[in-house]
């Protein structure tokens, strides 16, 4: 035990005393550790993330109280300012001591709001002035921190008055807690890849790093046994002096989490997404286990490369043609991963459940993997089949065919990055395309409003008037909706919406369809009265291509749609207008109409169908977003794997490149060989992620429920990003093999 | 006759019949920063010579090799092969020279790890334009020249010390250089191999008319040469 820590130390000590070398084996050990260290923090912050952020949403959810007892009203009036979401509570006091909502000292008085300091940033940008115009109230104050998801929340309470009218909800108190539905599984399997897709290759670098200026360790370690060290004991030494690269990488990684990407955390916003820096805390079992794990991962990475050499008292010798790799438990990993995720599809509900979650996180992590398992089999096999032609091509694969590991390894993080991408890509590909398929072209463009209360007889006419004359607008159509389900529209509007070619003044329609059971002569119920379906209403049914959930409020499957005629023979008149608005696609046209609307009333709900985002859309877009700027941090990381690991191989090779300098060999024929030894495996690891990837893509929108297709223009993309990667690193180590193969070189060798 | 009795009959030494040296390097200095490798030192060579280069360490030995050879351009001075002076010729032509009309042997062997005996044999011929199966001939004919035949197939990490040796000085010869400079060719090797494999190279030196620049430290290895020269602080005598 005491000779163990006693060579461990001695490793330690070796690593910070042993030249430049050494420290910067340290030096890259820590920062690929630091790197890990610092990602793993931060995946570890996500629950506590996830959880602040929904605490912080139900803190501000409002509980109802029945309109007459209520002391506060609410009405969510949400808008979108040059595409961007702002939330808007609208709050009315409606008695003594009303409850506050989060992060609010007083009620908005009518005419003034409060906002959140992102929001107010907006407001006094360029065009803030119209969006304080279209809320009808001026900036009074701004919100505090406890009341905001995040500190690039766009959020504002506005003060206003009868909000009864429109039909605020009366609030007792703010927190009501939801019960929480769960991602869907879609998400859940998103969330999971790119964790995965992101985490793995930092390991790679972790690995690349350990095993950087080896050969100089290994002399000394043979010098070391040499002195009377057995291999147990060089195996401790060299653990000592991974180990001492690894705790700096801890310390660097622990540091740069605490006080950089911390602090940047609230400087970032992904589609309207941030976290507030006090929200960012890893949960204490992760913090341990990342701690813990990557300093091991560190020093077994740093062990399994000695297993290559053997350190003998007289010298270090490359052990001779590696061991065949075995393709059984290679092919079994993958096969495993789509196995387990083959018993997913068709059950959706599973995956919401925690043995679905670990399940599905099983097999994606285990096809990604099998990329890395994988590659090294197809590299060997590859280069044992590649013989011939010009010698920068021999010198490679020979080379690949000696050490096809470590260039395997590192080029199996871009082909597990690829992969992964690519999944994903297709997975964003077929909820795109699913949601297209839904959206017809006759509702691309349309925007409904709703819930417009306009006073006068001819209300309908002077909405219409004024939507018309919004440049941009194509088409519009006013509704008045009454209560409970009866709608008021003209014929045009009732032809449009219908395809019924018989509409005169007196004519009345009852919307068969999906759940409909009105029919002529049935007496409805409204508020106050009853009212007798018109014996002569005729059947019609929606057009095919309005899906029910677009259409605006109550001309839906089941309503009674009247003339205006029809409507005042009957003695009805509409609670509240709608319309229907077609927009042309030119800049501009959705504000112009935002600002039109609040001018006929500030309370109108106004939803861009056209957009036709759910809520879920609205996360993969999120997620999107995040796979962009993940995928080029990943690059990036896989970049300075393989720039380390050719560089590592250039100073191992320093003396047979002099060598082969000295005997003639040109310059450019060792930078092919070079060039074509990191080509070849990043081509068969692309091919293979391509194809791995794709696959993992379908069987995951199998698990979704969602029609597969394939984006091969991502996967083009990220393809070529791999090959410029690998082509920058080629570049970027031309002049050290230039130096290697220089006179000044020779004469050291 | 010893190799010092034959550095004396050689007098001027390194003249060729028609009294013109095959290499020829006049008064060369090379310092490495503060360090003067070579401080005025000579060297002649006549066609099919072995000179052994002798001295003790860091008298400057491996530069005069490395100025001789054109791997380093001395600082002043001049080097002289075949008639033409190689100091100013460029890094292409120097190269070429290397692949073409020079051989070399280096302490440990220094095959290329990746490659087999018999491609690493080959590696100067492919590297010249020679086709892959003509150069894998010429190769196995060496190699069965320095009788290590049966690792023709072998990987250098595969091969002992002397096999390796011997493979080297194959890929040194298959060229047919007009000289073959050899910087420690016996140093990492035991006694037995050590001979054999300076057996072995002069006997194919001499068979095919290459003259041998011979680095060495050792007296057993420099009798295999026809005159000694000795190197001290930079300084060539007998050269």
């Amino acid at each position: 035990m005491r000779r163990g820590v006693s060579d461990l130390l001695l490793g330690a000590r070796l690593a910070a005393t042993g030249g430049t070398d050494s420290r910067l084996r340290a030096g890259l050990t820590a920062i690929g550790v630091g790197f890990g260290v610092a990602l793993l923090l931060f995946a570890a912050s996500v629950p506590n993330m996830i959880g602040a952020h929904e605490a912080r949403s139900q803190a501000r959810m409002p509980k109802l109280a029945s309109a007459a007892h209520a002391s506060l009203y609410e009405y969510q009036a949400d808008t979108s300012f040059r595409a961007n979401d702002i939330t808007v509570l609208v709050l009315q006091q409606a008695g003594p001591d009303p409850p506050l909502p989060p992060g609010l000292s007083r009620i908005p008085a009518p005419g003034q709001m409060l906002v959140s300091p992102a929001l107010e940033h907006l407001l006094q940008a360029s065009g803030g002035t119209e969006l304080a115009r279209r809320l009808h109230a001026r900036v009074s104050g701004t919100i505090g921190e406890r009341g905001l998801n995040g500190p690039a929340e766009l959020f504002a309470y506005v003060g206003a008055a009868g909000l009864r009218r429109h039909g605020g909800v009366g609030v007792r108190g703010f927190g009501h807690q939801l019960v929480q539905s769960g991602h869907s599984p879609l998400i859940t399997l998103l969330v999971i890849m790119m964790v995965v897709a992101l985490l793995l290759p930092v390991g790679v670098f972790v690995a690349t790093a350990s095993r950087f200026g080896s050969e100089q360790r290994n002399s000394r370690l043979a010098a070391l046994r040499l002195l009377g060290l057995d291999r147990s004991g060089t195996a401790r030494v060299a653990s000592g002096e991974a180990l001492f690269g690894a705790a700096g990488g801890v310390a660097l990684g622990v540091i740069g989490f605490v006080l950089i990407l911390r602090p940047l955390v609230p400087h970032t916003d992904i589609a309207g997404v941030s976290v507030f820096a006090q929200d960012v805390n890893p949960s204490p079992g992760l913090t341990v286990l990342a701690l813990l794990l990557v300093p091991v991962a560190a020093v077994a990475f740093a062990l399994l490369a000695m297993r290559q050499v053997a350190i003998e008292p007289l010298g270090v010798s490359r052990r001779g043609r590696p061991p065949r790799r075995r393709l059984v438990w290679r092919l079994a990993t993958p096969g495993l991963g789509f196995l387990l995720l083959a018993t997913l599809v068709g059950a959706g509900g599973r995956l919401a459940s925690a043995g679905g979650e670990i399940e599905a996180s099983a097999g994606i992590v285990l096809v990604l993997v099998g990329v890395c398992a994988l590659l090294p089999w197809l590299v060997e096999a590859a280069v044992l089949r590649a013989d011939g032609g010009p010698v920068a091509w021999l010198l490679a694969v020979r080379r690949l065919r000696l050490d096809h590991g470590t260039s395997g390894r590192v080029v199996g993080a871009i082909g597990l990055a690829v992969a992964g991408a690519i999944a994903l890509q297709t997975v964003f590909s077929g909820a795109d395309h699913a949601r297209y398929v839904s959206l017809p072209a006759s509702q691309r463009g349309l925007v409904q409003i709703g819930n417009m209360i306009v006073p006068g007889a001819d209300a309908e006419r002077l909405v219409a008037g004024r939507l018309r004359s919004v440049h941009g607008v194509l088409d519009s159509y006013v509704i008045g909706t009454g209560r409970q389900s009866v709608t008021v529209a003209s014929c045009s509007t009732i032809v449009e919406f219908t395809g019924t070619s018989a509409c005169g003044p007196q004519s009345s329609y009852v919307v068969s369809g999906f759940g409909s059971s009105l029919r002529p002569g049935q007496l409805i119920r409204l508020p106050g009265r009853s009212l007798r379906v018109p014996a002569g209403a005729r059947r019609v049914s929606l057009l095919p291509a309005l899906a029910p959930e677009f259409v605006v409020q109550n001309f839906y499957a089941g309503s009674l749609v009247l003339t205006p005629g029809a409507a005042a023979r009957l003695g009805v008149s509409a609670h509240t207008l709608a319309a229907i608005v077609r927009l042309s696609p030119a800049a501009g046209a959705d504000d112009r109409l935002r600002d039109a609307v609040a001018r006929i009333d500030p309370l109108a709900e106004v939803t861009d169908v056209s957009a036709g985002m759910s809520p879920r859309d609205l996360t993969i877009a999120k997620l999107r977003r995040i796979l962009t700027a993940g995928a080029v941090a990943v690059l990036l990381v896989i970049g300075a794997s393989l720039l380390v690991s050719v560089i590592e191989q250039l100073r191992e090779r320093r003396r047979v490149l002099a060598v082969m300098s000295a005997f003639g060999t040109r310059a450019s024929t060792l930078a092919a060989s070079v060039l074509w030894q990191t080509a070849l495996p990043v081509l068969l690891g692309l091919t293979l992620a391509i194809v791995l990837g794709a696959a993992l893509g379908a069987v995951l929108m199998e698990i979704a429920g969602l029609p597969v297709s394939f984006d091969w223009g991502s996967v083009a993309l990220l393809a070529g990003a791999g090959v410029a990667v690998v082509a920058a690193v080629t570049g970027l180590t031309l002049p050290i093999l230039l130096r290697q193969i220089s006179p000044e070189a020779l004469r050291a060798e | 006759m010893t190799a010092h009795a034959l550095a004396s009959d050689a007098g001027a030494g390194g003249r060729s019949g028609s009294g013109i040296p095959l290499l020829a390097c006049h008064e060369l200095v090379k310092s490495f920063g503060a360090t003067h490798a070579l401080n005025g030192a000579s060297l002649e060579l006549a066609a099919g010579e072995i000179v052994a280069v002798m001295g003790p360490s860091g008298s400057g030995k491996s530069t005069l090799l490395h100025c001789a050879a054109g791997i380093l351009i001395p600082d002043a001075g001049e080097v002289v092969f075949d008639g033409t002076s190689i100091g100013a010729a460029s890094d292409a032509r120097r190269s070429e020279l290397r692949r073409t009309r020079f051989g070399f042997v280096f302490q440990f062997g220094r095959l290329v790890p990746e490659l087999s005996c018999v491609e690493n044999v080959s590696l100067p011929l492919r590297l010249s334009g020679v086709k892959s199966r003509e150069a894998s001939r010429r190769a196995g004919e060496w190699l069965e020249r320095l009788e290590v035949t049966d690792v023709a197939g072998k990987i250098p990490g595969e091969v002992s010390g002397g096999q390796g040796q011997r493979v080297a000085v194959a890929r040194a010869l298959v060229t047919g250089p007009r000289v073959v400079f050899a910087d420690e060719p016996t140093g990492a090797l035991d006694s037995l191999n050590g001979e054999r494999v300076m057996q072995l190279l002069t006997t194919a030196a001499r068979e095919t008319a290459a003259a041998v620049v011979l680095v060495t430290h050792e007296a057993r290895v420099a009798a295999y040469a026809d005159r000694e020269v000795i190197v001290r602080d930079g300084r060539t005598r007998g050269a």
